[in-house]
């Protein structure tokens, strides 16, 4: 892990660590909602009745694992993604593997996902690889205000290489893309990169929601895609798709 | 000190002065009256009387020649001379202005011899004779006198001492001495004086006098051995008990000798070194259980040199007077007369200067604390020995207990006073116990420690101070609070802080509010409150321990009289919220004030204060 | 003030078996046990790949760049007034950790502490503390790591020592001690932040809690007060859901910082240093809530050669109690999400999540709303379960508990002196009344109002005491159920 990275890191969570502490302290109501009368979400109950199982639709579960470096924005990604929230101030590292389900429509279809957030720190890594090997889809993120993080990316695919399935869906994610007065990664260093793996790319904003809700659709396309058959083309076609619908965020000088 | 030739005994400046002894003049003292008679040819060329002083009204007057005068006396009113010319006969005669007249006479018995005659009171003369003492009473008016009472026994000589009114009859040649007293009307027969068996005394070696209210006998016993003559002192305790043999002195000398008695003092002359010394009966000496044996206080020192002014042809001139003269006749109590030189003087003691003799300080407060106008001198020695670079701080100790023990019995007195007449009674009988010198805690704050403290002798100060306390207190005399104050005042400006602790703690210093006070002002709080607290001023510990925002302590000290506003008040200021809700919860969980809480609506802001630091919290119920 | 304790046969909150290893005050966290070994020779087929024998040369090195000494902390006012700094370096003097400020920017200190360890430790001797002032300087020499804390906060040494020793198992906890070791022995001048990336964060927050905790101090847990009939209802809906799962070791069940339960596998207890790690692991790691969780975690008093694999989740999203189930079967963690949704859904019928929210939405009793108006406050520790109950915090110490925290060390120094224990502490102050008392039983520190006489107090504890005793299966986990 370089030491850009890792004071990345500390900044980012030693800014919110103060008000966690202090709110855990102090605070003896531990959820806002946890109320007398709370009738949890539906989903959740049938979870509960389903034996935590997602059988009753009857499909496969779709295993997709973020990886990348320690701090580039993976659980928030997911977090947008899964409750469309940023968790501004309440964000702390992964503690070695997040679990969550999600399922989604594409093209009609319900598409369930597994998703994996793994924690981005070193020593965790012996136990994500063991996740590799099962995964259909690997998103791969990297900090555009980060060097490190994108310079490790290639470690990162050698190591997917090494672990992962041949034929794992991979797209490469360059995150933090609001944050233009930081920029170290043009958006073209990034797309040349991909091209080279020949992996799907794009730009993302977890803050301001730009492109996640694309990056995990365009994942569950192609994952539910393949599975209804049309395995040869795959490849192509999620590149195809995401530059098709990726919104490019309106900036001048990231060189697009 | 430098040592200057000093003397502790002068001569009056200004001597009664009389005509010297010549062939004409014959020169007589009545010690009754301190008289000096100057009789010139048997008073037919007249009679001088001046005395007691120079000042005094001289008296002139001639006599009938009636032969060579013996003994010349004036009655006690100043109204009948006596004068004895023979051996079995007085003649008295009565003053008309500054003549005589109306002359008449008393013999004595038949076959006795005329010794002499004393003016025992007013209007009764006693004529001693070889064979006793014949009291009469004098009538002027009719010229006659008339027998009172005789006492019968062999008399050879007699000594007379007017103040205490005692005649010594000797006989056997002084081995036997039998004092006798005179009472208006009467006279008898006292204890016989002890003396040595068989052995000679001379009248002139006798001595009567009083020393420290007590007549007294004086012998002066020549020794066989060189330089050891000594004066037994017999003391006449009352008529009933026997003179006995109280005191010795040593005089160390021998010769011949007079003696003087001064203020109480007993003054030895010395005829051949020309020097005399100083004895004082009540100063400590050896005793063998009956008698004390003396020392004289000082070395013995010639009495200081004096002049007599003579008319010369141009100038008076002066003359240098010798002392301690063969014409020296020596009277007492003081007087010494030279008849020669026609003076008469008295004998005054120079009491700082016998001081300075005196080198153990202790010593020398015993004899000074025993003169008349001792206080000043005992003052300024002490101030003087203080000041020395090394106080005899040991012997300033005893010196104080010496002072203190008088003082402490003047206490008494003046408290048995008090105590015992209620208000308009007679005083009691008992008399007032009023010390020649009494020296009290004003006395020796004004005159001995403001000086060592304005002259910031503070490490003297400090030791004088405690040693004077010290000695009060053994003495059981509440120490003023002026010196408890210069005490502690001592000692802080010497930063002395632990001493000053000590000495609170082990009432060195005795506790009153008004020292507290003190303390509080110096900045010892915890010293202050602790004198507060063993004097029980439980109000005053209270408003200290407020103004040291000490307010649970105070809180716990506080009656039901106080009010709950002040605590509260003072805790709130203190901005210390632990202290305010201490507060506001001693004060509910107190009976005294648990009420207020509920009636008194001015503690109301005091419960809005306490919410606004406690929200929620169950002392703000209510 | 015996006569209550003692006609009670057994003190407030014992139980006949524990959960919790017994700790001795003074934490002796050098004996490591090894029960991964025992529990893993149970499987007759473990073909687990040692994840510790990585080897460090596998990864590139690549934050070895050393960072010019700019701005000096010694000239920062702001460095300086911290109370206590917490320093972490390797034996050769690397900087790993600073609780203030970037370890890269005062390597000159490092290098001086390094040099002061070693050159003591040259001698077989260690140093243990120096003393400036009212400032000590402490060491902890744990091979391969030396810690140091320079502290003004006034604990002593060795109530700073056990802190260091956290911080090392904390580190431990991440890494294990056979990794950490194997580390060092083949590079030495390793440094160690590119694998504690993220721990610092850990660690921050260890120490803040057991900064702003009695649990460290004391070495004991606080239990969530819940009925016994709730808590019972939970240990065992976790008993039944788990009971088929082999190589459970621990499900631990907590909430904000207070324990609901622990079911452990049969002779295996944990000790509260490694639930203290467990407490701050939960407390430090909000994202926790985001996801189920999949974690490997050395407990290091429990086993500092080997990781446990810990399933962390919190119960839902309407009841905030995060149950930990640890296992030693690194492939388990389907299994133990299948059992988390049957223990909730257990938990849910029987209106468990209900009970747990009412006890965490209830602010805990003062003393004074107790009825002990003159007790401030106290805390009370059950030696035999290594549990411990403290009230509600109430006036004066509402918004001071830092005080409150900083008598109750001092008291616990003075019982645990190593040179002269006390058995009995009653101290008298102008702010207030300590008193501290160590039984066989049971400790207990006291803070009542400064007017409180003697007799008074003893009057009081004695009342206390009866009122713990009526409480006790409310405020303590008094069973120790199993799988």
């Amino acid at each position: 892990m370089a030491a850009d990275d890792g004071i990345e890191d500390e900044v980012f969570e030693d800014q919110h660590l103060n008000v966690l502490t202090s709110e855990n302290h102090k605070n003896s109501t531990p959820s806002p909602t946890g109320y007398r009368g709370y009738k949890p979400p539906q989903e959740v109950l049938n979870l509960a009745e389903s034996d935590g199982t997602l059988s009753e639709t009857g499909q496969e579960v779709h295993k997709t694992i973020l990886l990348g470096d320690s701090g580039v924005g993976k659980t928030s990604l997911l977090v947008k993604f899964d409750t469309g929230k940023f968790q501004q101030g309440n964000f702390a590292a992964t503690v070695g593997i997040g679990f969550t389900n999600k399922v989604v429509t594409v093209d009609d279809c319900k598409v369930k996902l597994q998703i994996w957030d793994t924690a981005g720190q070193e020593r965790f890594r012996s136990i994500t690889h063991a996740y590799y090997r099962d995964a259909h889809a690997l998103l791969l993120l990297y900090d555009v205000t980060n060097k490190t993080s994108f310079d490790n990316i290639r470690a990162w695919l050698t190591e997917i290489r090494e672990y992962a399935k041949d034929d794992v869906v991979i797209m490469l994610i360059g995150n933090k893309c609001d944050c233009n007065s930081e920029r170290l990664i043009r958006r073209e260093d990034g797309d040349r990169l991909a091209r080279e793996y020949n992996v799907a790319f794009m730009e993302t904003s977890a803050k301001m929601g730009l492109n996640v809700d694309l990056a995990f659709m365009s994942i569950a396309r192609e994952l539910n895609y393949r599975q209804n058959g049309n395995y040869d083309n795959n490849r192509f076609r999620v590149q195809d798709y995401v530059r098709e619908q990726t919104y490019a965020p309106s900036c001048t000088n990231c060189n697009v | 000190m430098t040592e200057k030739f000093t003397y502790y005994l002068e001569l009056s400046k200004n001597p009664v002065r009389f005509e010297p002894v010549n062939q004409l003049t014959n020169v007589f003292f009545d010690d009754s009256n301190k008289q000096v008679f100057a009789v010139r040819s048997g008073g037919v060329m007249g009679v001088v009387v001046k005395g007691p002083s120079e000042e005094s009204k001289s008296l002139n007057f001639r006599m009938d020649d009636g032969g060579p005068v013996i003994s010349i006396k004036i009655s006690l009113d100043q109204k009948v001379l006596a004068v004895q010319r023979s051996t079995n006969s007085v003649e008295f005669m009565n003053f008309k202005g500054s003549n005589l007249d109306n002359k008449y006479s008393q013999s004595c018995k038949k076959n006795a011899t005329l010794l002499g005659f004393v003016w025992s009171y007013i209007n009764e003369v006693a004529l001693v004779t070889d064979h006793g003492v014949e009291l009469y009473s004098v009538i002027p008016e009719k010229g006659t006198l008339k027998h009172l009472k005789s006492i019968s026994v062999t008399v050879q000589w007699f000594v007379w001492c007017p103040t205490n009114k005692i005649a010594l009859l000797a006989s056997s040649h002084g081995s036997q001495l039998l004092p006798v007293i005179f009472k208006p009307g009467s006279v008898s027969k006292m204890p016989k004086v002890e003396g040595d068996p068989g052995r000679m005394i001379l009248e002139r070696d006798i001595t009567l006098g009083t020393l420290y209210g007590t007549a007294a006998v004086l012998i002066l016993r020549h020794q066989n051995a060189p330089q050891a003559s000594e004066v037994h002192i017999h003391l006449l305790n009352g008529s009933s008990s026997a003179p006995i043999k109280r005191h010795v002195l040593r005089l160390g000398l021998s010769g011949r000798f007079a003696i003087n008695i001064v203020d109480d003092l007993i003054l030895v002359h010395h005829q051949a070194s020309r020097s005399s010394q100083v004895f004082d009966i009540n100063l400590q000496g050896e005793n063998d259980g009956t008698v004390t044996y003396h020392k004289a206080v000082a070395p013995a020192k010639s009495i200081q040199p004096t002049c007599l002014e003579i008319p010369g042809l141009l100038e008076p001139q002066k003359h240098a007077c010798e002392l301690y003269s063969a014409d020296w006749v020596v009277f007492q109590p003081n007087i010494v007369i030279d008849a020669k030189l026609g003076c008469l003087w008295c004998i005054h003691l120079i009491l700082p200067e016998l001081c300075r003799q005196i080198p153990d300080l202790s010593v020398c407060t015993q004899l000074v604390l025993n003169r008349m106008n001792g206080k000043e001198v005992l003052l300024k020695l002490l101030l003087d020995r203080i000041e020395l670079p090394e106080p005899p701080l040991q012997q300033l100790q005893s010196s104080f207990d010496c002072i203190n023990i008088l003082y402490r019995k003047w206490i008494e007195s003046e408290l048995q006073i008090q105590t015992a007449s209620p208000a308009g009674a007679q005083l009691p009988s008992k008399i007032v116990f009023q010390p020649r010198v009494l020296i009290t805690q004003a006395d020796m704050y004004s005159r001995v420690f403001q000086k060592l403290d304005l002259a910031n002798k503070l490490q003297k100060l400090e030791w004088v101070l405690i040693s004077y306390i010290t000695s009060l207190t053994q003495n059981d005399i509440p120490t003023e609070l002026s010196l408890n104050e210069m005490l502690v005042n001592t000692l802080v400006k010497q930063e002395k802080n632990s001493a000053l602790v000590q000495f609170l703690q082990y009432g060195v210093v005795s506790d009153s509010k008004p020292l507290a006070c003190r303390l509080l002002s110096l900045g010892f709080i915890e010293l202050a409150l602790d004198m507060f607290a063993r004097l029980g001023a439980t109000e005053e510990i209270i408003e200290i321990l407020l103004d040291q925002e000490q307010v649970l302590p105070a809180l716990q000290l506080a009656g039901d009289k106080e009010t709950p506003r002040k605590f509260l008040q003072v805790a709130q200021n203190t901005g210390n919220a632990t202290l305010f809700h201490s507060t506001v919860l001693a004060l509910r969980s107190n009976p005294h004030f648990k009420e207020s809480f509920l009636k008194d609506e001015r503690l109301r802001v005091y419960l809005n204060h306490y919410a606004s630091l406690f929200p929620n919290s169950v002392n703000t119920s209510k | 003030m015996s006569a209550e304790a003692e006609t009670n046969d057994v003190e407030p909150g014992a139980a006949p078996e524990s959960m919790l290893i017994i700790s001795e005050s003074s934490e002796n966290l050098q004996n490591m046990s090894s029960s991964l070994d025992e529990i893993k020779k149970m499987q007759p087929d473990n073909q687990d790949e040692n994840i510790n024998n990585v080897d460090p040369d596998d990864y590139d090195d690549i934050s070895c760049n050393t960072i010019a000494t700019g701005d000096d902390y010694i000239k920062d006012n702001d460095w300086l007034g911290k109370s206590k700094h917490i320093f972490v370096l390797s034996s050769a003097g690397k900087p790993i950790y600073s609780r203030y400020g970037n370890e890269d920017k005062f390597a000159s200190y490092f290098g001086v502490m390094q040099a002061l360890v070693s050159f003591v430790q040259a001698d077989n001797d260690s140093l243990k503390s120096i003393h400036v002032g009212n400032t000590k300087f402490v060491f902890l020499f744990k091979e391969p790591l030396i810690l140091v804390s320079i502290s003004k906060t006034g604990e002593s040494v060795s109530q700073l020592t056990a802190q260091l020793n956290y911080v090392f198992n904390e580190i431990v906890s991440m890494l294990t001690l056979s990794r950490l070791s194997q580390i060092y022995q083949q590079r030495r001048n390793y440094d160690l932040r590119r694998l504690l990336a993220g721990v610092e964060r850990l660690i921050d927050s260890l120490l803040d809690f057991s900064d702003s905790e009695p649990s460290f101090t004391l070495g004991a847990v606080k239990c969530l007060p819940l009925a016994a009939s709730i808590r019972d209802t939970i240990s065992s809906a976790i008993v039944q859901s788990c009971s088929k799962i082999k190589d459970l070791v621990f499900a631990i069940l907590l909430a904000n910082n207070n324990l609901i339960t622990l079911v452990r596998m049969k002779k295996y207890y944990i000790h509260p240093a490694d639930l203290h790690l467990i407490f701050n692991l939960v407390r430090a790691s909000e994202s926790l809530k985001s996801a189920e969780s999949w974690t490997p975690l050395c407990l290091p008093r429990f086993d500092s050669g080997g990781f446990l694999y810990g399933h962390v989740s919190y119960l839902s999203e309407d009841c905030q109690a995060c149950l930990l189930l640890l296992t030693v079967d690194r492939e388990a963690f389907f299994t133990l999400s299948e059992a988390k949704q049957k223990i909730v859904e257990k938990l849910r019928r029987a209106n468990c999540l209900e009970g747990i929210n009412e006890s965490l939405n209830v602010r805990e009793e003062t003393c004074a709303e107790t009825g002990f108006p003159e007790l401030r406050h106290y805390l009370y520790k059950c030696k035999s379960t290594a549990q411990f109950y403290q009230p509600g915090v109430g006036a004066p110490y509402m918004s001071d508990y830092g005080r409150l925290l900083t008598l109750y060390r001092r008291a616990h120094q003075r019982l645990h002196s190593t040179s002269r224990p006390l058995k009995l502490l009653y101290e008298k102050s102008s702010d207030e009344v300590l008193l501290a008392w160590d039984t066989k039983g049971f400790e207990l520190y006291v803070v009542l109002e400064p007017s409180t006489d003697k007799s008074a107090t003893i009057a009081l504890i004695g009342k206390l005491l009866t009122w713990i005793k009526k409480q006790e299966d409310r405020l303590f986990h008094l069973n120790a159920p199993t799988f």
